[in-house]
């Protein structure tokens, strides 16, 4: 009984150590008091171990601790919040990779949503090769979306990347995505409302760049 | 073995009145081994079921019959009629109640038939609630008449992939032949059987797997002579709506109430969905239901939630906005809602109706949450 209270408190301690090392700034800090609002050790534990690992591998830790509140309030676990966070953690790894060399906090954490709702990691560099210079948090949300609302992930990176070929707007491509979910919700398959509203848009916007041959053609 | 089918049967019955409208058929085969209380010999028994349910919001019934045969040292039939009801839809009260008839042969507890009934009351509370019950039933052997009554209290709650539950119960009941045959006496002169049951549960449930342990203690109340625990551990792995298996093992004891001798058994149950549960059409699918809606504003968005429901004790929205705290939604005329303003970004929400599951918004794109749960996913641009 008296081993395991020491091994409690030994790992509190080394658990605070960990927390104190993390709060390095002001976000860290405002982290930290985040982390220690939640009551259960062993989850506590858990998080600072995780973020610190999110830290050391340059990942962001935000969607992370996000996780690890949804976690806790969903009443899950310490074993639970911490597959959750290992498996967001590499998720938010290869999303690094595959949007590097330029990838925001944001895109990050967008890929990694992208990448668990079975977004192909060649999209995830099609689309970084498509906007190299700009963020693309949006048009991977808005595909996490389609995907997530079962439009085919063939189908929904084929016209997200085009939408992008063709300079679509964030508010476009999001306009793009309510308006599929109102035709899933008349009736419509997912597939079918995204060609509707996809081609819609397209047939506005300009043609990409190299391409000569005047006004798009209507589809 | 049929104790246990008429218990999987009548749990089937009480959660089914939770549901959304659904309808479900489906049968079971299986084995089992069983050994009576004081007996040397063991027995190797036949099992089918078929069970048939149909449930709405406020009401479910579920019909169903099994049959069990172990060459000639028993055989048993059984037909039960279970039924749930509330009286609103997110009423915090609900009503249970059903009624068992069988017929049995054993070399034994000799030849005859039982029949049985319960209605039980339940108070849902956040994530659990309690129930009070009382049960009665009449057995007949060889033309021997007994009758029995219980009478019980319990507890449930659940927390992320777990569910416990603890109950009381009190029984009386003039059924020599089998309480005898479980080795708890009367002294002379006495005609009645007293006794206490403290029962406890504990139920884990993950993806395709369920694990149920349960612990019962029995104390002979008055004049009865007894003192006996059983414990008893289930494990159902579901491959498909379709299919499923399930084995159990432990002891059960005796349950006068249905006529049920006290036995060691071990159970292997395949089980085939031949409607698998499903939805049929609801009457009105709006309700119970969150929907919600996102209006662009010059930065973000707000984000509209609304649930028609008539009075649910509490509704409430959580997400990344509010680092996953749980915000309670405003009471209108019909229902609840809320609106929430999102900066530019990309965010999660769920909302939970008396402190249930949490579940995703419709009109939005839905995913699973890694805790086996619901979230919206919301962009905004």
């Amino acid at each position: 009984m008296k081993k395991n209270s020491l091994n409690t408190h030994v790992t509190l301690a080394a658990a605070g150590a960990l927390l104190v090392a993390f709060a390095g700034s002001r976000a860290g800090a405002q982290q930290e008091a985040r982390v220690s609002a939640i009551r259960d050790d062993a989850t506590r534990i858990v998080v600072v171990e995780q973020l610190s690992l999110a830290k050391e591998h340059g990942v962001p830790t935000e969607p992370l601790l996000s996780k690890a509140l949804e976690g806790v309030a969903k009443k899950a676990s310490s074993a639970s919040i911490r597959t959750a966070m290992d498996n967001l953690q590499k998720r938010l790894r290869k999303a690094n990779d595959l949007l590097a060399p330029s990838a925001s906090v944001d895109e990050v954490s967008a890929g990694a949503d992208a990448l668990y709702v079975g977004v192909h990691d060649k999209t995830l560099r099609q689309m970084r090769q498509a906007a190299p210079r700009r963020s693309i948090a949006v048009e991977l949300g808005v595909l996490t979306e389609l995907v997530a609302r079962k439009v085919p992930e063939a189908k929904a990176s084929k016209m997200v990347l085009d939408l992008m070929a063709r300079g679509a707007t964030g508010a476009q491509l999001t306009a793009l995505n309510s308006a599929v979910q109102n035709d899933v919700a008349a009736g419509l398959t997912p597939e079918a409302a995204l060609d509707r509203h996809g081609r819609g848009i397209l047939s506005l916007l300009p043609p990409p760049p190299g391409v000569t041959n005047g006004n798009p053609r209507p589809r | 073995m049929t104790a246990r089918v008429a218990a999987l049967v009548l749990l089937a019955a009480v959660h089914a009145a939770g549901a959304q409208s659904t309808r479900e058929v489906r049968v079971d085969a299986g084995a089992a081994q069983a050994q009576q209380t004081g007996r040397v010999a063991r027995t190797d028994a036949g099992t089918f079921g078929v069970m048939w349910r149909e449930g709405t919001p406020l009401f479910a019934a579920l019909l169903s019959g099994a049959l069990t045969y172990a060459g000639d040292s028993a055989s048993a039939a059984q037909a039960s009629l279970a039924a749930a009801w509330r009286p609103s839809n997110q009423s915090m009260w609900q009503t249970e109640g059903g009624i068992t008839a069988a017929a049995f042969g054993a070399s034994v507890l000799a030849r005859g038939g039982s029949f049985s009934g319960f209605l039980r009351e339940r108070l849902a509370i956040d994530a659990g609630g309690v129930w009070a019950g009382s049960a009665f039933g009449g057995t007949s052997r060889d033309n021997l008449a007994s009758h029995s009554t219980a009478i019980d209290l319990g507890a449930w709650w659940r927390a992320g992939d777990f569910e416990t539950s603890a109950s009381i119960s009190r029984l009386r009941s003039d059924d020599a032949a089998l309480f005898n045959a479980a080795e708890i006496f009367l002294p002379n002169g006495a005609m009645t059987f007293d006794l206490t049951d403290i029962a406890g549960e504990l139920r884990y449930e993950h993806g395709p797997l369920l694990l149920d342990a349960t612990a019962t203690l029995r104390n002979g109340v008055r004049a009865t002579i007894a003192s006996q625990s059983a414990f008893y551990l289930t494990a159902v792995w579901t491959f498909s709506p379709r299919y499923s298996v399930g084995l159990g093992t432990g002891r059960l004891l005796a349950d006068p109430v249905r006529g049920i001798p006290d036995m060691q058994i071990t159970t292997a149950v395949v089980r085939v969905a031949l409607i698998p549960i499903r939805a049929i059409a609801p009457a009105n699918p709006a309700r119970g239901a969150a929907f919600a809606t996102l209006t662009p504003k010059s930065s973000g968005a707000v984000l509209a939630v609304r649930i028609v429901a008539d009075s649910a004790a509490r509704v409430e929205l959580a997400g990344t906005f509010s680092d996953w705290r749980a915000v309670p939604l405003t009471r209108t005329a019909d229902g609840w809602e809320a609106e929430i303003a999102l900066p530019p970004g990309r965010h999660r929400v769920a909302v939970r109706i008396n402190g249930g599951a949490w579940q995703g918004l419709r009109g939005t794109a839905r995913v699973r949450d890694d805790y086996g749960g619901e979230a919206s996913l919301v962009v905004v641009p």
